[in-house]
């Protein structure tokens, strides 16, 4: 480093050509970071509000449409009391929402996923590694 | 504490609530998020957060010995030389003791010493690596006199700040320090972002590079040898974009969380199996690392102001201590080696070319380049040197390419493809995605975003395998 503790000038192998070459195609080559956008021609106002109503919305779909995910994280939770009181609660969220049908789509979706993952380019009904059950021999 | 998981979403929900109510305060927020940065770093191991708050101590202390013996060159390159000893000895310890411990006894055994050592079994801090970089960048910063020093809780805080934590990007205090210094403003732009790296980092991670792990690579790289040279052709292939998918899904998710929370983390990957030569390979891989090795490491070797002699020195020992920097073993060391030689190679190469030779055509270069790569991760990924070999001679060897127990699926080449495509989108596709977001109305976002998980949800393996770059 330096000895009167000055800025290094020159540039590792690795990044030297970097700002040379870069092109400044467009607003975002100049971004410090991914999340920096050029500012908009209007303004939007209220950003925390307007993130709030989105993650909350978020949370509610999920909330709605992936219960059996909640169901079994809920027993993936170390065993004591305060977790058998969420067990109860997502099972009872489990029975409400799938009597509404909310469960069958992401049950299908992963069914359709599993069967992809099950294709083979050769008749083989050999199961993969990750898949094997414990009682295989 | 993993990303995608339900236990990690409670607790963001939680903190995204805290941290934006307490936003009159800037200290009390600050005290939220460091405390919540603890509960998190405490979810794998309690005992190592002491060890997080002693090397934020540690390093705080040193910079404000460092700013008192102002005037004192000397004294001010004493404790630089204490801080950086300080921070190698706890690295040492956790990361590299067993190791070198073992070498010893291997060397001892040798030279006819018969006798076992007694070695300690040495549990890693998850992220060890991460903290210790970013508290030495803090105090050669203070030192170089590039960066304010900071504020106890603000220094603290920049080492345990969760997004970042475990598996990074090494964030450093002249980026992140001034953003801790009053309360982040939330726009809808950093919160489209913010949403986006999030549920595109899930897909990455969830859905690619965990089928790639655990339906090809792991079973392909724990036995090399039961294989036949398709299947470890594809694995060779699919950990590339495995480690590619798992470690910018695990920067993208981070970037998305801090932007949620109104910080801004810098670019660590842009499409780097597009480089056209291994300089250019280090540009987009790993950004915030190699500028790390390239600003302390590097540069203090001497760089490129002594030399051609001595920049082949500079780059060659940059990069071996770069393998090594990922782990106590000499796949590690090879593969920094291979880099190191190939960079220097590269260097003479530009050097010594005859100007009539035509320069290599683009598509040629960028093959070349990722093929060097893959070599690399070969050895990054296998457990042993031994299991290294075997992978390779089973690929060279001429043996059957297609194994009785064909692992490769249809699904599996799919994936491997879509991960080298994702190198030839737009490079800004995704700040452009955020453009348009940002502009829409938020309970449609929301819904949106809600869907895209759970389609994510539906598609990945049971449970959640920790992230590749976790155990550096």
């Amino acid at each position: 480093m330096p000895r009167d503790g000055s800025a290094p000038t020159e540039e590792f192998e690795g990044q030297e050509t970097e700002r040379k070459r870069r092109p400044e195609q467009d607003g975002f080559a100049h971004s410090l970071s991914p999340v920096d956008l050029p500012e908009p021609s209007a303004p939007l106002p209220h950003g925390l509000r307007w993130t709030t109503t989105a993650i909350a919305c978020a949370s509610l779909v999920l909330a709605l449409l992936n219960a059996p995910a909640v169901r079994s994280w809920s027993y993936q939770l170390p065993p004591s009391t305060a977790s058998a009181r969420v067990v109860s609660g997502a099972e009872a969220w489990y029975g409400i929402v799938g009597r509404a049908g909310l469960n069958r789509p992401v049950e299908a979706m992963h069914g359709w996923w599993q069967a992809a993952r099950d294709m083979r380019f050769h008749d083989d009904a050999r199961t993969r590694p990750d898949q094997a059950s414990p009682d295989a021999g | 504490m993993l990303f995608p998981t339900l236990t990690f979403g409670i607790f963001f929900l939680l903190l995204y609530a805290g941290a934006w109510l307490l936003r009159g305060s800037n200290e009390w927020r600050k005290i939220l998020l460091l405390v919540a940065s603890w509960i998190f770093y405490g979810w794998w191991d309690t005992r190592f957060v002491l060890l997080l708050i002693v090397s934020g101590l540690l390093n705080w202390g040193i910079a404000r010995l460092i700013l008192a013996a102002d005037g004192a060159p000397r004294l001010r390159k004493a404790w630089l030389g204490l801080g950086v000893a300080a921070n190698l000895a706890i690295l040492g310890f956790f990361k590299y003791y067993g190791f070198f411990m073992v070498q010893l006894e291997e060397m001892l055994h040798l030279l006819g010493w018969q006798r076992d050592l007694a070695i300690m079994q040495v549990v890693l801090p998850v992220g060890i690596s991460f903290f210790t970089f970013q508290g030495m960048s803090y105090i050669i910063d203070v030192y170089r006199r590039q960066t304010a020093p900071a504020a106890l809780l603000d220094m603290t805080l920049l080492m345990s700040f969760f997004p970042h934590l475990v598996a990074g990007p090494i964030v450093r205090a002249s980026h992140l320090v001034p953003q801790f210094e009053r309360v982040p403003k939330l726009t809808r732009g950093m919160a489209a972002m913010g949403i986006s790296l999030i549920v595109w980092g899930l897909f990455k991670k969830a859905v690619i590079a965990s089928e790639l792990a655990t339906g090809l690579v792991d079973p392909v790289f724990f036995d090399p040898s039961a294989h036949g040279s398709l299947d470890l052709i594809a694995a060779a292939y699919g950990y590339a974009v495995q480690i590619y998918c798992d470690f910018s899904a695990y920067s993208d998710m981070a970037m998305g969380i801090a932007a949620l929370l109104g910080y801004r983390f810098p670019h660590n990957f842009n499409q780097p199996y597009r480089a056209a030569s291994l300089q250019d390979f280090w540009r987009r891989w790993h950004i915030s690392l190699s500028s790390w090795l390239r600003d302390y490491l590097y540069v203090s070797l001497g760089g490129s102001r002594h030399g051609l002699r001595r920049l082949c020195f500079s780059l060659t020992a940059t990069m071996l201590l770069g393998g090594l920097w990922h782990g106590a073993s000499w796949n590690f060391v090879i593969w920094g080696a291979l880099h190191g030689s190939v960079l220097v190679a590269e260097r003479l190469w530009r050097e010594y070319k005859p100007r009539t030779w035509p320069p290599l055509p683009l598509w040629a270069g960028i093959f070349v380049t990722f093929h060097i790569v893959l070599l690399g991760w070969i050895f990054f990924r296998a457990a042993t040197f031994d299991t290294a070999t075997a992978f390779l001679s089973g690929i060279f060897g001429g043996g059957s390419p297609v194994s009785p127990t064909l692992v490769l699926t249809p699904m599996l080449l799919g994936l491997i493809l879509l991960g080298m495509l994702f190198h030839f989108m737009p490079r800004f596709a995704i700040q452009r995605v955020g453009m348009r977001v940002r502009a829409l109305p938020a309970p449609l976002i929301g819904a949106g975003a809600g869907l895209l998980i759970l389609v994510v949800d539906a598609m990945r393996p049971e449970g959640v395998a920790p992230f590749i770059y976790y155990q550096f």
